[in-house]
């Protein structure tokens, strides 16, 4: 997974795939959302091509790490497959998710 | 790029070495015609078992190291090497791909690495997952354990099977995520996007079958 971070705008945009093996980057998008200046942090994922239940469960990880702090995640346009997952796992449920 | 095909094989043995180094070395060592292709770290042949062989219609398999599994984009690239052999729809190659990477994920993570689901479901449980992973990883005996992925296809339906060199897992016992759990979705996505998920010989193989 890749990572573009927009600190003053407050958005992270993810792209390729976000998988168990993405610790890494994961840990530092959690840095980056604990470190946002506004209550609402959007994380852009309409280039990311490729998502499995552990990317949605570090999603979900991030989502409560926010909440520590007060901040809202935003999903922001989802398409293809990790639409299809958002939609099978009921995500919008669970998340603000704006097409 | 170390991948070799043995051109002069009967058609139906048709094989290549892939040298565990890239995504894209791997897409080399899968292209047609080759039917199977081993990692070259794999020296015992790999379970060569088959539980069974298709009574019809063509076949790809692909036999690589724990450690390369966990490594490089298996299931992406194993099903783009299935899209050159047979048409697949947007919709099939997505519904592939995620339960293939589901089973794919199981077989690493709790077949031949033995990890605890449960360390998935914290921040700091993952970050602890991660150091007991990359030290299994490099045991030559865990990193180097056998993951097979053997497809089979005809015009009617394609069959995906998984397995590890594990000593089985129980899925029965395989309970759903909650509500906004941060693990336990693996199981209900391989279940909505295959048309039947059989879990076989103790759980060290999961077959996967896909309507056309």
């Amino acid at each position: 997974m890749q990572m573009q971070i927009d600190r003053t705008g407050g958005q992270i945009a993810m792209s390729g795939e976000f998988t168990f093996t993405d610790h890494i980057p994961f840990k530092q998008m959690v840095t980056e959302i604990l470190a946002a200046p506004g209550k609402a942090v959007v994380i852009d994922v309409s280039k990311l091509d490729f998502i499995d239940s552990a990317g949605l469960g570090m999603l979900l990880l991030a989502r409560d790490e926010a909440k520590k702090s007060h901040r809202e995640l935003i999903l922001r346009r989802p398409s293809g497959q990790v639409k299809r997952m958002f939609a099978v796992t009921k995500f919008n449920t669970l998340f603000k998710v704006e097409e | 790029m170390d991948v070799s095909v043995d051109e002069h094989a009967d058609a139906d043995m048709r094989v290549s070495c892939w040298d565990g180094a890239s995504d894209e070395t791997l897409q080399a060592a899968l292209a047609y015609p080759v039917r199977r292709c081993m990692e070259v770290d794999i020296i015992d042949g790999g379970n060569d078992r088959a539980d069974r062989e298709p009574a019809a219609g063509d076949r790809l398999s692909l036999l690589v190291t724990t450690r390369s599994a966990y490594r490089h984009s298996i299931v992406r690239t194993f099903v783009e090497g299935l899209s050159k052999r047979l048409p697949l729809t947007e919709d099939l190659k997505i519904r592939i791909s995620s339960a293939a990477q589901e089973a794919l994920m199981n077989a690493v993570l709790h077949g031949n690495l033995a990890i605890d689901g449960e360390l998935r479901g914290s921040l700091d449980g993952l970050i602890a997952a991660q150091e007991i992973i990359e030290a299994k990883l490099n045991s030559p005996e865990i990193g180097g354990a056998v993951i097979r992925l053997d497809a089979a296809w005809t015009a009617a339906c394609v069959e995906i099977t998984i397995r590890d060199s594990g000593d089985g897992y129980d899925y029965s016992g395989v309970r759903p995520a909650a509500e906004d759990g941060a693990s336990g979705r693996g199981l209900e996505i391989l279940q909505v996007f295959s048309d039947a998920v059989t879990v076989l010989n103790g759980g060290t193989t999961v077959r996967l079958e896909f309507h056309r």
